[in-house]
Formats: C-alpha cells, sequence, structure tokens
C-alpha cells in the first residue's frame, strides 16, 4: 500500500492560509488536511516533494533564528568593545595631555637652566684655553638648545631639580582647566555606559570604565618611562610628572564616569520619553524595568 | 496572508478566526466552528522574535530620527541667526533696519525667514505627542544653549581657572556679541513660531491620512474574510 492511501482520507478541510513545506518550501496553500492512521495526527502532503507536513501549532524551524540571535549578540559585543576600546584610548590621551600640561614649568625651568648650564661650560672652556693670546670675542652667540646632553644630565640636571623644588607645588594649573572637556566627556561615556550594559547594575558597570582607566594608566606610564639619551627637555619634565599626574588625572576621569554611570539611564529614559510618543516607548521599556520602575502613562 | 492554523480534532482551517483572549490565563482561545473543540492559537518563538525585533527596530529608528530632527532644526535655526546677526544688529548689539535697497538683502531674509519656518513645522511634526508649550519650551532651551554654547563653556573654563588660580587665558564672547546673537534668535522667533503653527496642521494631516489607511485595510480584512467564509 502506498504512502497516500495510507492515510486516512477523511477529507476534512482544505490549508486556506500559508504554511510553508518544511522539505521544499512550497506553499501548501489549498492542499487538503488528513489523519494518519498511526497516531490521528492532522497532516498534509506535499505536491511538490511528497514530503508530509504535521499541522502542529509549532512546526520544526530551521536553525536560522538562533543563528541570527548569535550574531546579532557578536555584532553588539564586538561593537562595545570597539567602543571600550576607543574610550580607554580617549581617557588615556587626557591624561597624557594633562600630564604634558602640568609639566610646563618643569620644561621651562629645564630649558633655561640647560642653557645657562651650556653656556658656563663654554665660558670655563675659553677661559681655560685661551686662543693663542688673542683676546676673547666680545658678544659669544650661545647655540639655545632643548635637547640634554649626557654631561648635563650626569653634573647639571640633580641640581637643576633641587633647585626647582617640589613637583607638586610648582606644577603649571593649566592642566586643571583641560579638565572641563575631559569631565564632560567622560560624564557622556558613562552615560553611554550605562545604557548599553542595561544587563548589569550600576556597580557592576562601574568595572568596565574602571578597566579602562587601569589599562589607559598602566600604558601611559609603562610607555613613558624615563629616557636618558639625549632627551628633550620637554619629554623629560613631561615623563618626570607622568606617575604623578596620571593617577590623579584618571581619578577625576573616573568619578565623572561615575558620575555619568550613575545618571546614564535617567537620562536615557527622559531623552526617550521626549523623543518617542508612549506606543513606540513600550520596546524600549527595558530601561524603566530594568530599575523596577513603571512604565510611564500617557 | 495569514498563517495557518488547523484544529487538532476535525482538522479546519481555524487561520481566519480571530483568538479571543480567555479570564484566567490570557491566552488566544479559538472554538472550533465544526466540532465546538477549544483550541489555543499561540504564536511560534522564531516568529514572536523576529517581531520583536522588527518593533525594537522601528522604536529605535523613532527615537533616532526624533533626535537627528531635532538636532536639525536647532543648528538651521542658530545657522540662520548667525547668517542674518550682520545685516539686523549693529556692533553695539542693537537692531539696525536691514538695508532693503540691497538686492541680495530681501533674497537673504526671505530664506532665512523660509528655512526657520521649515525647522518650526519638523520641530512640531516630529513632537506631535508633546504639549505646544513643552516642544516650544525645549526648543528655546536647545537653540539659546547651543547659540551660546562657546560662551557657557568659556565661562566654566574662567570659574574653574579662578577656582584652580591658573594663569589661562581663555577668550570669551563679549556682552555685545551675545546681545547681537540673542537679538538674531529673537528676529527669527516669529517665523519659528508661525512654522510649529503650520506643523500642528501638517501632523492632522498626517494622522487623518494614515487613519484613512488603516479603515481602508479594515475593510480589504473584513471583505477578504466574507469571501472565505
Amino acid at each position: 500500500m502506498s504512502k497516500a492511501n495510507s492515510d486516512t482520507q477523511m477529507g476534512h478541510d482544505q490549508i486556506r492560509a500559508d504554511r510553508a513545506c518544511a522539505g521544499c518550501g512550497f506553499n501548501l496553500y489549498g492542499q487538503s488536511v488528513t489523519k494518519e492512521e498511526h497516531y490521528g495526527l492532522a497532516i498534509a502532503r506535499c505536491p511538490e516533494c511528497g514530503t508530509v507536513a504535521a499541522l502542529q501549532q509549532y512546526p520544526a524551524m530551521s536553525h536560522w533564528v538562533n543563528r541570527f540571535r548569535l550574531i546579532l549578540a557578536a555584532i553588539y559585543i564586538f561593537l562595545l568593545f570597539a567602543v571600550f576600546a576607543g574610550s580607554t584610548i580617549g581617557i588615556s590621551g587626557f591624561a597624557f595631555a594633562g600630564s604634558r600640561l602640568a609639566s610646563e614649568n618643569l620644561a621651562g625651568f629645564l630649558m633655561d637652566d640647560l642653557n645657562s648650564w651650556i653656556a658656563a661650560q663654554e665660558a670655563s672652556q675659553t677661559a681655560t684655553q685661551p686662543l693663542n693670546g688673542l683676546p676673547a670675542p666680545a658678544n659669544t652667540v650661545t647655540r639655545f638648545t632643548s635637547s640634554m646632553t649626557p654631561e648635563y644630565m650626569a653634573f647639571g640636571l640633580h641640581d637643576a631639580l633641587e633647585r626647582y623644588g617640589s613637583l607638586w607645588g610648582t606644577m603649571s594649573r593649566e592642566w586643571i582647566v583641560m579638565m572641563v572637556p575631559a569631565v564632560l566627556a567622560c560624564a557622556a561615556m558613562g552615560i553611554f555606559w550605562s545604557t548599553a550594559l542595561l544587563g548589569a547594575t550600576r556597580r557592576r558597570a562601574l568595572i568596565v570604565p574602571l578597566v579602562s582607566c587601569l589599562i589607559g594608566g598602566g600604558f601611559i606610564i609603562g610607555a613613558n618611562s624615563p629616557d636618558n639619551t639625549y632627551p628633550w627637555v620637554f619629554d623629560y619634565a613631561h615623563q618626570l610628572y607622568i606617575p604623578l599626574m596620571t593617577p590623579l588625572i584618571l581619578a577625576i576621569e573616573f568619578v565623572a564616569l561615575a558620575i555619568g554611570i550613575c545618571v546614564g539611564r535617567m537620562v536615557a529614559r527622559f531623552v526617550v520619553r521626549l523623543a518617542l510618543p508612549p506606543r513606540a516607548r513600550v520596546p524600549l521599556g527595558i530601561l524603566w524595568a530594568r530599575d523596577g520602575l513603571e512604565m510611564p502613562r500617557p | 496572508m495569514t498563517i495557518s492554523h488547523t484544529c487538532p480534532s476535525c482538522c479546519r482551517e481555524l487561520g481566519h478566526i480571530r483568538g479571543v483572549a480567555d479570564a484566567h490565563y490570557g491566552l488566544g482561545v479559538i472554538v472550533c466552528p465544526g466540532c465546538e473543540k477549544a483550541v489555543v492559537r499561540t504564536r511560534h518563538p522564531d516568529l514572536l522574535f523576529w517581531k520583536r525585533v522588527r518593533v525594537v527596530r522601528k522604536s529605535l529608528q523613532r527615537l533616532a530620527l526624533g533626535l537627528v530632527f531635532a538636532g536639525l532644526s536647532t543648528g538651521a535655526t542658530i545657522g540662520m541667526a548667525f547668517w542674518m546677526m550682520p545685516e539686523i544688529t549693529d556692533r553695539n548689539g542693537r537692531y539696525q533696519m536691514p538695508d532693503i535697497a540691497s538686492p541680495e538683502i530681501p533674497f537673504q531674509i526671505g530664506i532665512a525667514i523660509l528655512i526657520t519656518t521649515m525647522c518650526g513645522c519638523i520641530a512640531r511634526t516630529v513632537y506631535a505627542h508633546l504639549r505646544f508649550p513643552l516642544v516650544l519650551g525645549m526648543f528655546l532651551v536647545l537653540i539659546g544653549v547651543f547659540l551660546n554654547i562657546d560662551w557657557l563653556i568659556s565661562l566654566l573654563m574662567i570659574f574653574v581657572s579662578d577656582l584652580a588660580s591658573a594663569d589661562v587665558d581663555i577668550r570669551t564672547a563679549t556682552s555685545s556679541e551675545i546681545r547681537r546673537r540673542l537679538l538674531a534668535c529673537l528676529a527669527l522667533l516669529l517665523p519659528f513660531l508661525a512654522g510649529m503653527g503650520i506643523g500642528v496642521f501638517f501632523n492632522r494631516m498626517i494622522e487623518h491620512t494614515s487613519s484613512n489607511r488603516v479603515v481602508r485595510i479594515r475593510r480589504r480584512i473584513r471583505k477578504r474574510r466574507s469571501r472565505l467564509d
């Protein structure tokens, strides 16, 4: 007996809506629904490939939905990593620039000291080696340099740093003014993290900027160790300030990030309430549900 | 077209019958007209996933559009204010009559009024769900803040610089410059308000058209059902 005949031909009804064949995708619209004899299940047979389609509520679907879920999640995580890398670069950039600004006074002092030290060395050399009885030139032109020599670093630099005094007390205060845009940018970044990391509580979300600050700080301090072979005065002063200023600036930035994370979801909710009508807000209800709040009434 | 749903008892097609939510669980229940068996209508979770994705995408798209249009309207109004500033204000921040005799000035004024009116219209249409005073207040704040953003930031920097007793040279806009900007902005407020008024009518027209469309779709569905039943 053939398969077609084995199905009990009850002739109950026909499929009068869309249903794709699980075998070939052919639309089974118009096919008669029968009850097969073994289990009494309602089935329809595809006229194209002969596959029996069980007309159950949840037909067998492909794995593509799960794959798409995975792809979407992967894209989201990739974007988050990209933003993380960008924010780390930004945070460390502010710390680098801030320490550079703070070191300007020391750099200026060292520059003056270096040039006067070189001038003194040249003058003493001229005094000890007379030019075959000729008088010394009246106006000696001293070359102006910003690159420290090994001799200066060995004999003059230590004294100069002692004369300069404490690095904290004499730093240039310009870096504090530069912290205004840095704090604003970090607060905006905190708002982003608070909204993007909806799966985490605010306290857990703080880990991301903390790691970002640690990586940025470690990178700046590690990559800028003092250079002792003909360093530029500005670079040398900067390298002295980096271990002092970077943790301080990163701490300020972290506080701004934390404030952004604390108010981030509130800001996001405010923007959504302002920009979307009540019905369109519903799919973004997780912003309210995550904090245990009720959706605002229209 | 609707998705097929057959009665497990008598194999009758139930796809065109609307499910009624039951009182206890909220499940969509359909009573088969052939055998009178109650059948539950549930959506496949995979279909629900795509539906949810589509709805979230729509919401995010609308949110982005709202923010972009708000930015565009604010930016264009500020741009027009800066464009008109030399024509309607003098160096001391006082109003001066624009030189109408000059051939390009009336054209410039016309363009500025047209664009500002359009900005007002867009602002009202995009934020139609908010009340009129709220939209007006929101855009006044946005335009006011971004018109003087350099001044506000320099004030903040001067404050911080004084607090830290740092010797930093920060340039800030003069009071006459601020007066000029505000005057130019006030002059463009009238076309902006007129644009918002036009936006109210424009929005009503859109809603009317979309409600007509809904009525047409419902009528088509009813006809199809009557053909099938």
